[in-house]
């Protein structure tokens, strides 16, 4: 049974930019919180301030658009680079540079996903990790 | 595993696709982190935390807003998660330049320092500075133009807000300062010396000339 969760995750996961989209996710969740600030400063500043969480904002929907319509994957993942570089004018200079990173690579590991894989082979870090630990075994 | 072979939609990241994209992203960053390090590109910033420390050798305030003002001070209650009020002093600044600016922000463990205009020809400039702080403190302070006792609830170009209580998640709700809050306003203020110990910051548009962001220690 567990087994077959396992399994049916690990597909889920190998069908899709998977890793890629989760450090996207990874990298606005970082942006969002260096900028807890209450919401009234936001406000008060207007549009300049509503920037600094609209580009994040639309970096986790990016996120889960690669993981749930891969199809057009070329097409998120070129957004949400541009989204990441975006941050660092807007928001805190990317999250003090970590989230602006973590989106870039995640984007570019997105845009370099395809679907077709030699077998044993899978990508990104489940691949590079599977791959440790059949070499360690 | 065999049953994967056959499968048309399992993927994996090409690492030369990959790069295509990676390549020209570094370059940018690159680039933007010159122009922002030049004083030639202007960033936003909103931050808060529990021990955001800002320092700077001197303040100076710049062009006054339309209510004619350069500096406004004035007590405020932001609310904590629990909706628990904190008072806190809030500077409105329209215009500011500051020399040898460090900011800190503590998460966990871990201190994120950042300093610029360290030199004092190219110094930072701010506009639309709003701090938040439990403690400020100046070594030297001159003030054109102060007026103490000041009704902040009188201006309207721009209006001052203020937080009323707590929404939901990080939103307030918030309400214009009512008339017959007191606080004090300047044409004009030189700080020097300046530290703040600060619960959130903002600052619509920052020239950061020298910048630089470390792990490190406090300001």
């Amino acid at each position: 049974m567990i087994g077959r969760i396992w399994r049916a995750w690990r597909h889920w996961r190998r069908s899709r930019p998977f890793w890629g989209g989760l450090l996207i996710l990874l990298g606005a969740g970082e942006i969002l919180f260096t900028e807890l600030i209450p919401l009234r400063v936001i406000l008060h500043l207007g549009p300049e301030g509503i920037a600094g969480y609209l580009l994040p904002a639309i970096m986790v929907v990016c996120g889960f658009l690669l993981w749930f319509h891969p199809e057009q994957r070329i097409f998120y993942s070129i957004l949400a680079v541009l989204l990441s570089l975006g941050t660092w004018i807007t928001s805190n200079l990317g999250g003090f540079v970590l989230g602006l990173v973590l989106g870039a690579v995640g984007a570019s590991m997105a845009f370099g996903w395809q679907p077709g894989v030699p077998a044993g082979r899978p990508g990104g870090i489940g691949g590079w990790m599977s791959r440790i630990r059949g070499r360690a075994r | 595993m065999a049953d994967e072979v056959a499968d048309p939609m399992v993927g994996r990241t090409r690492w030369r696709r990959f790069l295509i994209v990676l390549a020209p992203a570094y370059a940018a960053i690159a680039g933007l982190i010159f122009l922002a390090a030049s004083g030639t590109l202007a960033v936003s910033f909103a931050v808060s935390g529990t021990a955001l420390t800002i320092t700077a050798d001197s303040l100076s305030t710049g062009a006054a807003d339309g209510n004619g003002v350069g500096l406004y001070q004035f007590g405020v209650a932001d609310f904590a998660g629990n909706g628990t009020p904190v008072p806190q002093v809030e500077t409105v600044i329209p215009n500011a330049t500051l020399v040898n600016l460090c900011q800190s922000v503590s998460v966990g463990p871990v201190t994120l320092r950042t300093t610029a205009g360290t030199a004092a020809n190219s110094p930072v400039t701010a506009s639309g500075l709003v701090v938040d702080a439990t403690s400020i403190s100046a070594s030297t302070a001159t003030f054109k133009g102060i007026n103490i006792g000041q009704d902040m609830g009188q201006f309207a170009n721009p209006a001052l807000t203020e937080p009323t209580a707590r929404g939901t998640g990080p939103n307030v709700n918030t309400a214009n300062v009512p008339a017959g809050t007191f606080g004090q306003t300047a044409t004009g203020a030189t700080l020097g010396g300046l530290r703040q110990v600060a619960n959130g910051q903002t600052a619509a548009s920052l020239t950061l000339p020298g910048l630089n962001v470390s792990f490190g220690a406090a300001c």
